[in-house]
């Protein structure tokens, strides 16, 4: 399911899920025009060390409709809760990710720093709570392990 | 797909850290009408059942599915909602994005 439906990426694209590399994708030149006085990229990278162990890369498992789904969700409830904001686009990895590679694109644009920074962070915490993506991290002792996360399970009613 | 009128063939997708437990998918016979919930307890009656596993694989999964989330296609359905007919379920364990 993760190496489907894999779009190529676009000026336009705000939204994508896939396992295309994301090391050279730039921010839209559009971006910097008009009333946008800050543009943030963020990138989230595969780091050599976690929870004490040493780390060789990442294999990212997703549900591809859900996650688009989510991250299109993510993305309006921002634009909604600061319509300040010039724009933002919000990219996720799939598959064996190396040490470094880019698993998490996510870019604002806006007039100014405060609300962009703001709203980088907002999406991020976001993302780690609701979107369908998961982590095997894979050790430098041949070891891997499935990382813990948050629940998309709800109460039962009645 | 097939099933009679009382019972609802559930083909079981699953993701992360479920796939160390269910390959592919898995295909679970349950009563028309049943929760979501009702799903999970039935799934871990039948894994605990598995012989491949053993018991600390038995709790692990036990453990995920305590967790986990239905989904019907691009939709999580409620833990209280009730299934009218044989479908395919993806099985969502907690997530970590990023």
């Amino acid at each position: 399911m993760t190496e489907s439906n894999d779009n190529l990426l676009s000026d336009k694209t705000r939204i994508w899920v896939g396992s295309q590399s994301l090391e050279t994708t730039p921010l839209p030149q559009s971006w910097r025009q008009g009333t946008n006085g800050a543009v943030i990229e963020f990138r989230g990278c595969v780091r050599n060390i976690n929870e004490g162990r040493e780390v060789c890369g990442i294999d990212y498992d997703a549900h591809l409709p859900l996650a688009r789904k989510a991250l299109e969700e993510i993305r309006n409830e921002i634009l909604e809760a600061s319509p300040q904001l010039g724009d933002v686009l919000i990219f996720h990895r799939t598959g064996r990710l190396s040490l470094g590679e880019t698993s998490l694109l996510v870019g604002v644009a806006s007039p100014h720093r405060k609300e962009a920074f703001r709203a980088c962070e907002d999406i991020i915490i976001e993302i780690k709570k609701r979107v369908p993506v998961w982590k095997r991290e894979l050790y430098a002792d041949e070891s891997e392990a499935w990382l813990k996360g948050y629940s998309l399970r709800g109460p039962i009613d009645g | 797909m097939t099933s009679d009128t009382k019972t609802l063939e559930l083909d079981l997708m699953a993701f992360g850290p479920l796939k160390d437990f269910i390959s592919e998918s898995l295909v679970l016979r349950v009563p028309k009408g049943a929760r979501t919930h009702d799903v999970l307890e039935e799934l871990v009656r039948v894994l605990s059942g598995d012989s491949r596993f053993g018991p600390s694989e038995r709790r692990k999964i036990s453990e995920i599915l305590a967790e986990t989330a239905i989904a019907r296609s691009d939709r999580i359905l409620s833990a209280s909602e009730t299934l009218e007919e044989s479908c395919r379920l993806a099985l969502l364990p907690p997530v970590c994005g990023g």
